[in-house]
């Protein structure tokens, strides 16, 4: 009995430490917000921890889909009242070099932020896999069920979209 | 109409493709910046990280120096505690892949792997496991101090003292 108890935990850290990465990276493909994409990690690794029910089959999707419910709850309960206040903390938790270049700074990512949430889903989660933790094409592939030609289709015309969004909203080329 | 304006506001796909790239150096969580590499022991894998923080902090003066500890080789030949290389084989087919962390200082950057190998005495089939650290130090040129590499040499022992420490029989 003792045996179980001190071997759940020890599971459950490994398997933060192995999936955690790729899920922190759907949560961000989800709400662009990297604050509350590792919220969203933490509560659904709290809550398989908690877990009495039937066994977890298939404990990453299960750990995915709570994580995008909490989410999804989330943004219906803080949808008008998030954004001033994560640009503050933005500013007030980063080193303080220059206010002011901090300001343009956090304005900048937000506009990319901004222009990542107007994505498709699935475009916003290929790029989010490329390039927030450097998957190749066919390691998202394989996530994906997909084929690596595909993803790089989706790839190229993820970037074309975001190419078009972030010159319609007028962010300048080279302010990052 | 403003060409000039309108051609600085195009984006191509490579535009798009640095921007991004540039964009999520910041964005990603530390802990989730480098791949995962095959898990540890997580009770090691956690004092481990608790004392090359400490470290790290002591030794922050240190500029591009490189330690290396291993604890199968700390332990002279014919030592006290019949633990001597004379007695230990390795077992590269135990070795753990490092764990790579990265602490970001006022002075620097400090990196640090993390690994575990499984040893056996030879004589009491006792199995073993070696806990290894290895601490790069990227900091300013401008903290190089003599007297602090000395501070430095001293932390290093202490280090070396808890690395020793920590080699204890696999539970079965």
């Amino acid at each position: 009995m003792s045996n179980e108890q001190s071997e759940r935990p020890a599971t459950l850290e490994e398997m933060y430490k192995n999936q955690g990465r790729e899920l922190w990276a759907l949560f961000y493909a989800h709400c662009s917000d990297p604050e509350r994409a590792q919220d969203a990690l933490q509560e659904s690794f709290l809550r398989l921890q908690a877990h009495k029910g039937e066994p977890i089959r298939d404990p990453r999707a299960w750990l995915l889909r709570v994580g995008r419910n909490w989410l999804r709850d989330v943004a219906r309960r803080k949808s008008s009242s998030t954004k001033p206040s994560d640009r503050l903390d933005d500013m007030a938790g980063k080193r303080s070099i220059d206010p002011s270049s901090q300001l343009v700074g956090s304005e900048m990512k937000q506009h990319v932020r901004d222009a990542l949430g107007e994505l498709k889903p699935e475009d916003r989660e290929v790029l989010v896999l490329r390039y927030a933790i450097g998957w190749s094409s066919n390691r998202i592939a394989e996530t994906l069920q997909s084929t690596a030609a595909a993803v790089d289709m989706r790839l190229s015309r993820a970037r074309r979209r975001l190419a078009t969004i972030l010159e319609e909203s007028g962010f300048r080329n080279g302010h990052i | 109409m403003d060409t000039s304006s309108n051609k600085k506001n195009k984006f191509s796909e490579a535009d798009v493709d640095s921007l991004l790239t540039n964009f999520f150096l910041d964005e990603v969580p530390v802990e989730f910046r480098e791949e995962p590499t095959t898990a540890v022991a997580s009770s090691s894998a956690n004092s481990t990280r608790t004392a090359w923080a400490v470290m790290a902090t002591t030794a922050a003066a240190l500029m591009f120096a490189v330690i290396v500890f291993q604890s199968t080789g700390s332990t002279p030949q014919g030592g006290h505690d019949g633990h001597s290389m004379a007695n230990t084989s390795l077992i590269p087919a135990d070795t753990v892949t490092p764990v790579t962390d990265r602490i970001q200082t006022e002075e620097g950057t400090v990196e640090m792997k993390t690994w575990l190998t499984k040893e056996q005495d030879t004589e009491s089939g006792t199995d073993l496991t070696g806990i290894h650290f290895e601490l790069e130090f990227d900091l300013e040129p401008d903290t190089v101090d003599p007297d602090e590499e000395e501070a430095n040499d001293d932390s290093s022992s202490r280090l070396k003292d808890h690395e020793d420490s920590t080699i204890a029989p696999d539970v079965e």
